[in-house]
């Protein structure tokens, strides 16, 4: 799961740079597609088995009259939404589903992102985390990420005049 | 029958003895407004009307064929929406905890027989405390209620002093 969530996030940044070096002439417009291809291929995989993953230890915690890990699988899993709905908004889209595509991936990134630091800032989630292995640093690093991933394809995007 | 109610009467009057023994938790001090303790409520609310509207978007695209993109593209986008309002679900339940005049505030709702989904618990229909714990290291309590339902509290889930609190419940109501 971590490897396909890796993958994923791997390509999203490399279609975006993909885009913008072929705006200058760098790469060939295939290279491009190809990355977008395996991009939304591996992202929605991975995108969707890493949220039903987490809504189900959210709805187990839930039935546990658990609170505090509930937050945190929600902050991480919007974060991991918000990554599939910009790899997915970077093929076929156009016009205002593009751009409502685009904002929704914000919003969603910039509300995991707040949840996530407002719930991992707590001392006993960093008791924990402190005996975890490596997934925290990879929560870490997509909740903390998302949001910059997500304004930087809005930009690019509007840079590009696929809104209007 | 008259000796049932007598010894009903007694088990209720002891159970309200210990609960008035419950101080306030977090203390007076620390109270923070209905806005501030329902905060997740209203980000799921805001949350939710954000991306519905981008949904309709998407979903008027689809019907209308307006803007040129792939249906099929859309359609997957479509298809990731009910993690959304699952998860939104789940957050707008969430309150945070305290304990005022011996009425336990869950953090999130049970089901009770008589009234049905609730936050609120009397610490007067405690009848029986049982220390839990989670496979992640969590600790905390299991109060069993008089209609028969239950209310688990977690230690991961309490300001500073929840475990004094938890052990607390567990001399008052434990078995």
């Amino acid at each position: 799961m971590k490897t396909l969530l890796a993958t994923a996030l791997s390509l999203t940044i490399a279609a975006i740079f993909g885009d913008m070096l072929q705006s200058v002439g760098w790469v060939q417009q295939g290279v491009v597609d190809l990355l977008k291809a395996a991009g939304l291929t591996v992202a929605y995989s991975a995108a969707a088995s890493s949220i039903a993953l987490k809504f189900y230890k959210a709805i187990h915690d839930n039935a546990l009259g658990r609170r505090s890990p509930i937050l945190r699988w929600i902050g991480f899993g919007l974060s991991i939404l918000s990554l599939a709905f910009l790899i997915l908004g970077t093929v076929g889209l156009r016009g205002v589903p593009l751009f409502a595509v685009d904002i929704a991936g914000m919003f969603l990134a910039t509300g995991g992102f707040c949840i996530y630091v407002y719930e991992s800032a707590k001392g006993e989630h960093r008791a924990a985390d402190l005996l975890s292995s490596i997934g925290v640093y990879f929560e870490k690093f997509v909740a903390y990420g998302s949001p910059f991933v997500a304004t930087a394809k809005a930009i690019d995007h509007g840079a590009q005049g696929l809104f209007g | 029958m008259g000796h049932r109610a007598y010894s009903d009467e007694v088990t209720r009057s002891s159970t309200s003895a210990r609960a008035a023994q419950v101080q306030d938790f977090p203390s007076t001090a620390g109270i923070v407004s209905s806005w501030f303790r329902k905060r997740y409520f209203y980000l799921a609310i805001i949350m939710s009307v954000g991306m519905s509207t981008a949904a309709a978007v998407l979903l008027l695209d689809l019907v209308f064929r307006q803007s040129g993109s792939n249906p099929w593209v859309e359609v997957a986008i479509l298809t990731l929406f009910p993690f959304f309002y699952g998860f939104m679900y789940l957050l707008a339940r969430v309150r945070d905890f305290y304990v005022r005049r011996g009425v336990l505030h869950l953090p999130i709702p049970i089901r009770r027989p008589a009234i049905g989904r609730t936050w609120e618990v009397p610490l007067s229909d405690v009848v029986k405390a049982t220390r839990i714990a989670h496979e992640d290291g969590d600790t905390g309590v299991l109060l069993q209620l008089n209609d028969g339902a239950q209310a688990r509290l977690w230690l991961g889930d309490m300001p500073p002093g929840g475990r004094e609190l938890l052990e607390l419940l567990l001399r008052k109501f434990g078995t």
